[in-house]
């Protein structure tokens, strides 16, 4: 699972080669590249393609915005048609796998809504499917994202913006395929801007979901901020949602953080300190995703702190995981159980090798667990941060 | 129209008097006015239903008798909510025991086919699972005192607050909806149970109001029209709220209207737009009420342009 951010805002033409270079310095590991409809030659990617090869920075996903301007029907519908194919191609030429699209919400547009509704279906199953040699010849998925209707200003709900929708149009359009040529792009934003139960979705959708695009908002508008930044997004609640649901899917994908406006708006001397912070970000998120693969690995597990973030934590992953002990400093309760584990000095670590032990510290008072842990000589440790229900 | 703030027992007949004179034909009685939401959540009783059953009879015979007098007829009504309130067994069991058989009594007595109910709300406490099971659980239980009955509960899509952002709720999404009412309804071997589709609370969630509708068809039993900015539960008046000075509306009306004409929808077309009317000075709360009315005239003309052919005329 590789971390990284869109092009967009982020590197710019007259020196991408030096952009580039600082991405990897910083430690972003891959790369959305959102497409220009007027720019769809190779010439116009080639020294960004050789100089992401030189940093070794991947494109995880290349996405095309949605094109407003080019009206569907008739010479619209051919004109669209023609640019996501070039744009499948270019995918493809860059040793991308996967190109995001956004399916077309149009039900409003038409007087009688039930007819609008079947035509929205028509309409998308007809283009997508016209995209399936494409999308076959060279090698390269399309993945729907969700979608938002803009009703005069309040956003509702839009093309794929439920799962039971989602999970009937790529499988459908996978059916007549013959081949698994479609799959999803979650955008964490549109998705919250519903108030969407995301773990729910994720596990609804499972295997389908092969991008995330991450970002958040004020609930109101899209506004495409940075994770946790808005204190009205009820808390860490959708976020610990997307992580457990990630987590349970065994997603495999990337992780984008897409945040262009944002970026946009920062005075260019702090880009790259904003870049760095929005790295530990994702490496955050990247860890928590990676806690279960943690958990499960051929190392001793023992759990630091027998508290309420212990509770927490056997809530959530009491069931994934094997503890051989919990450790606390509080030596009133060491020789009891909790949870049927033995509460022990963390002295017993000594007797370990310390390569070979995974401590996981449920305790608010990480920073300090930790550094007593480091002074032991042991390595491998990380923190637990209590999860929110949802 | 609902009853709240108009229909006063303290002056009763005015309230009947007032809603005929605007132009509405029924009510969406507000029993929740005898036990209050705010009490309820606080775990404090008043005590208005520990009446027997005939002083319960007796005490709504005068609700029943005005509104034949005035020509009304009672569309629905709310009863108190919450039913469970978590942490808080006492008043929880009081309202299990004694609100919910209650008014079930005030239902019959006023000859009212819809009781709306609020579906027990404690996924923060337990999760969506949990809530499931409790709510079939519990409803399960009411299924005797329903059957063979001429009235029906009717569960309402409910939201909650998760740090003043308003998110999904209870029955929020149809396909949960559709769960809830057809798991319970072949348990009981008929149609007990049926839904109230809240346009505000809809809104809330940007909610595909077509979509929304007619995946519930002919479950739909009744409404609650109101109209919010998107982001509180304003339950204002319908068609006022634009996102801009001089663009069209935010909240898709248009989809409501033609979902209920889609389905055959001849139910009631009821307002709960309490706060809408109270926030006028009182002297011109009547006018205001007169526009909901014509409103209401509207959005039936609208739903009957294109009638199906099984659908009845039912006016509101």
């Amino acid at each position: 699972m590789k971390i990284g951010i869109q092009t967009a805002g982020v590197l710019e033409a007259k020196s991408v080669e030096t952009d580039i270079a600082m991405l990897k310095k910083i430690g972003i590991e891959t790369v959305e590249l959102e497409l220009n409809k007027e720019h769809l030659s190779k010439n116009y990617y080639q020294s960004l393609k050789n100089a992401l090869e030189l940093q070794r920075i991947t494109i995880s996903q290349v996405y095309m915005p949605a094109l407003p301007e080019v009206s569907l029907g008739g010479e619209g519908t051919e004109k669209m048609l023609h640019i996501m194919q070039e744009c499948i191609e270019l995918c493809s030429w860059l040793g991308c796998p996967y190109f995001i699209v956004h399916p077309f919400s149009v039900a409003r547009n038409y007087t009688d809504r039930k007819i609008g509704k079947e035509q929205e279906k028509n309409i998308n199953q007809d283009f997508f499917k016209s995209l399936i040699p494409f999308a076959k010849k060279y090698q390269v998925m399309i993945c729907l994202t969700n979608e938002l209707d803009n009703v005069n200003g309040h956003l509702c709900m839009g093309c794929c913006s439920t799962a039971q929708e989602v999970k009937e149009y790529i499988d459908t359009l996978n059916t007549i395929a013959g081949e698994e040529c479609f799959g999803f792009c979650l955008h964490m934003g549109r998705a919250l801007l519903l108030s969407t139960d995301i773990r729910e979705m994720l596990l609804m959708l499972n295997n389908r979901v092969k991008t995330v695009q991450l970002c958040e908002n004020d609930g109101i508008r899209d506004m495409a901020m940075p994770p946790f930044t808005s204190y009205t997004v009820a808390g860490q609640k959708y976020w610990d949602g997307l992580i457990r649901g990630l987590q349970k899917i065994g997603y495999e994908g990337d992780l984008i953080v897409t945040v262009r406006g944002f970026i946009g708006g920062i005075p260019s001397t702090l880009k790259w300190d904003t870049i760095q912070w929005l790295q530990k970000i994702l490496s955050h998120i990247r860890e928590k995703v990676d806690f279960v693969n943690v958990l499960q690995s051929d190392k001793k597990l023992y759990l630091f702190g027998s508290g309420n973030g212990f509770d927490n934590f056997m809530k959530y992953y009491g069931n994934v995981c094997e503890p051989m002990a919990i450790l606390d400093n509080n030596q009133a309760k060491w020789g009891t159980r909790k949870n049927g584990l033995e509460i022990c000095s963390p002295q017993i670590l000594l007797q370990e090798n310390l390569e070979r032990i995974q401590i996981v510290i449920c305790n608010i008072f990480f920073l300090e667990i930790e550094e007593q842990l480091r002074k032991m000589g042991i390595e491998n440790i990380c923190c637990y941060e209590e999860l929110q229900a949802f | 129209m609902q009853s709240k703030g108009i229909i006063i027992d303290t002056n009763i007949e005015e309230g009947f008097q007032r809603i005929k004179e605007a132009g509405f034909q029924c009510i969406d009685f507000s029993l929740d006015q005898y036990m209050v939401n705010s009490d309820i959540y606080a775990g404090k009783n008043l005590h208005f239903f520990d009446k027997s059953e005939d002083e319960i009879r007796d005490y709504f015979s005068k609700h029943h008798d005005y509104a034949k007098k005035y020509g009304l007829y009672y569309s629905q009504m709310h009863m108190p909510y919450p039913l469970y309130v978590y942490g808080k067994e006492e008043i929880s069991q009081y309202m299990w025991e004694q609100v919910v058989p209650k008014s079930l009594l005030v239902c019959e007595t006023l000859e009212c086919p819809y009781i709306v109910v609020h579906p027990f709300k404690i996924r923060t406490q337990l999760g969506i699972e949990a809530e499931k099971e409790e709510n079939i659980r519990y409803f399960k239980k009411l299924i005797p005192m329903l059957r063979g009955k001429t009235y029906k509960i009717c569960f309402e899509n409910l939201y909650e607050n998760r740090n003043g952002r308003l998110v999904p709720g209870v029955c929020a999404y149809p396909e949960e909806a559709i769960y809830y009412l057809d798991t319970l309804n072949e348990m009981a071997g008929e149609e007990c149970f049926g839904f109230c589709f809240d346009v505000g609370h809809a809104n809330l969630i940007g909610m595909d109001m077509y979509r929304m509708i007619t995946m519930l068809g002919n479950r739909l039993k009744v409404l609650h029209l109101h109209d919010n900015d998107g982001i509180y539960d304003l339950h204002q008046i319908p068609y006022t709220f634009t996102r801009e000075r001089g663009k069209a509306l935010a909240t898709d009306w248009e989809g409501v209207l033609q979902g209920l004409r889609d389905i055959g929808f001849g139910g009631t077309l009821s307002f709960e737009t309490y706060p809408g009317m109270s926030c006028f000075p009182e002297r011109i709360q009547q006018k205001v009420l007169e526009l909901i009315a014509e409103i209401g005239k509207e959005m039936q003309q609208r739903i009957l342009i294109f009638p199906t052919p099984d659908s009845e005329v039912t006016l509101y």
